[in-house]
């Protein structure tokens, strides 16, 4: 018997060819059936094959429509590898990730050539520039599916190339050990520059379900969204639903018809969990844990009952990987330290750079996530805290030092330090400098290369920086003084 | 409460986070959009609306009230709960 191939496009094409007629995505107002996503993505196929030559990367500009979609399918099917661009991040963002990446040529939409060609890309498609004809189905081209970046601490976007048989082993964990059915209606809450909306996308399209894609500004709507839409798979950052919870609106029985939930990318709260339980009673939800560089994620935790802790449990990885805690240079499968994992979605490493995060040991591969966690003698892994700076932000990851490097040439002799504050029940940032400076220009300057979510709330200006008996800085009293001055 | 109440409330939490956004204190008119220039996010505008309900004693419904034009401005807010 033929074992069944995980690879997302083969998963897509077993779609198209079995209910070409039922719906694969429905985003900006219209659906669109696998059919007609399969035509546009061979279109798009047809381009990438047309001008791209040896290229093995291509652009995709993540506006939410169904040029994106066809977009990411279009290039895979070409045997090309995606890199997702953040509409509303910086060009001068754009450009460090497209320059790291060598990628020259994106899809994306016509309003936003100008500034994509600024960014550094010559060759650029909308829907209007597409090959009428299809190309062909899929090719097996590069090992690569996406380049994913994340916040990089030395001043620069840290890319992630992950595989094609790395996703394919993700997909087959997860499309195998839950249920799905093409009448399942998925979320798409995550920007395609996430790597959580791989998830989305290709369990959705590899069950013929229709992924449901909410308005960019949307976040506040999510609820009358999910309810109009009749999703049955949710898939977010706990932070999402805190909001709701927030807005007054996870209320029993308030998503009646969501049946399977997915959490990643933050810690679960298990009251939180214990409400959404309520809010969608016939749902399984599930907390699944994974850094980029181990694809999307790599281990898993249904919230039962029986859990107590206030933070719910990273749980267990998948099968065919292993994790262990890491003090010093021993591994063990108990007690506190380190997360390291090894198996087959850790990915070969950063994008031009070495990277003493991803080593070998016993014979085998092992990527270390810089996660402080607890193994209990049953295996399952608690959540702790960070061995580093590293600050997480509704899912995102952001490296204090990468808005720290930005500011330094601005600021002659001095010094930015940022630390994470914890205000009413959310982490936000606060940058310290020690030098008087109007904060307009820093914060100008930090618009220009940063995300939104990694801007300080506030620039504070110290006479100088707190140390600690060994000399070392002081964050803690930092962040003390953040919180309470 | 009175409109100069409910705009000082406001003002208390959109002052810091608009410099940011690079906007001074004098920028800051009631025309603004907190979420759409950037000086809120999500989060931090729903913390904002459910203070002014707690504030005034008013029980609205956030996303139906979201729906009316210039419901994120600091005007639209204003109005909403005066």
């Amino acid at each position: 018997m033929k074992e069944t191939s995980f690879d997302p496009i083969d998963l897509f094409l077993r779609s198209v060819r079995e209910m070409p007629e039922r719906p694969a995505v429905h985003v900006d107002g219209r659906s669109w059936t696998y059919a007609e996503l399969d035509h546009l993505s061979q279109r798009i196929a047809a381009w990438c094959d047309a001008v791209c030559g040896d290229e093995q990367r291509v652009a995709v500009h993540g506006a939410r429509t169904v040029l994106a979609y066809a977009g990411i399918l279009g290039v895979l099917r070409s045997g090309r590898a995606y890199v997702p661009l953040h509409p509303d991040h910086p060009p001068l963002r754009w450009r460090s990730m497209l320059t790291r990446a060598s990628v020259r040529t994106a899809i994306a939409p016509a309003q936003v050539h100008a500034q994509l060609r600024e960014a550094g890309i010559d060759l650029l498609v909308d829907l209007d520039g597409l090959p009428s004809a299809a190309a062909r189905s899929n090719v097996r081209g590069s090992r690569e599916a996406y380049v994913m970046f994340t916040s990089g601490s030395t001043g620069e976007p840290k890319g992630v190339p992950v595989g094609r048989e790395q996703v394919a082993a993700y997909l087959q964990h997860v499309c195998t050990t839950y249920a799905f059915s093409p009448e399942d209606r998925f979320t798409q809450f995550f920007a395609l520059s996430f790597d959580l909306s791989v998830h989305d996308l290709f369990v959705c399209w590899g069950a013929g379900a229709c992924l449901c894609v909410p308005p960019a500004d949307g976040a506040l709507q999510a609820m009358s969204f999910a309810n109009e839409q009749a999703i049955t798979v949710w898939f977010s950052v706990p932070s999402q639903v805190a909001l709701l919870q927030r807005m007054r609106l996870l209320r029993p029985g308030a998503l009646p018809k969501v049946r399977q939930a997915f959490f990643c990318g933050e810690p679960l709260p298990l009251d939180l969990a214990r409400a959404f339980c309520e809010a969608a009673p016939h749902a399984q939800v599930v907390n699944l844990y994974g850094p980029t560089e181990t694809t999307i994620a790599i281990t898993e935790q249904v919230v039962g009952p029986e859990l107590t802790e206030r933070v719910v449990p990273l749980g267990r990885p998948f099968p065919g990987h292993w994790a262990r805690v890491r003090t010093g240079e021993a591994l063990a499968t108990s007690g506190e330290g380190e997360l390291v994992l090894s198996g087959p979605q850790v990915n070969a490493g950063y994008l031009g750079q070495s990277s003493a995060s991803f080593f070998e040991a016993g014979g085998q591969r092992w990527y270390a996530t810089g996660d402080r966690v607890r193994m209990d003698p049953e295996g399952v892994l608690h959540f702790l805290g960070r061995v580093d700076e590293q600050v997480k932000l509704a899912g995102h990851r952001v490296e204090p030092g990468e808005i720290d490097a930005v500011l330094k040439p601005m600021l002659g002799d001095g010094t930015a330090v940022t630390v994470p504050v914890l205000r009413a029940g959310a982490t936000e940032l606060a940058t310290f400098i020690d030098v008087e400076m109007d904060p307009i220009p820093l914060f100008a300057a930090l618009r220009e290369r940063l995300p939104a979510y990694m801007l300080p709330s506030r620039i504070i200006v110290v006479d100088r920086f707190p140390h600690g008996t060994h000399g070392k800085l002081d964050r803690k009293a930092l962040i003390e003084r953040a919180t309470h001055g | 409460m009175d409109k100069q109440e409910i705009r000082r409330l406001i003002m208390e939490r959109v002052g810091e986070r608009s410099l940011r956004m690079g906007l001074r204190p004098d920028d800051v008119t009631d025309e603004l959009d907190l979420l759409q220039s950037g000086v809120l996010d999500s989060l931090a505008f729903v913390d904002l609306f459910v203070a002014l309900m707690d504030a005034t004693g008013r029980e609205l419904d956030l996303e139906s009230a979201l729906s009316a034009k210039g419901a994120t401005t600091i005007g639209g807010l204003v109005h909403l709960f005066s």
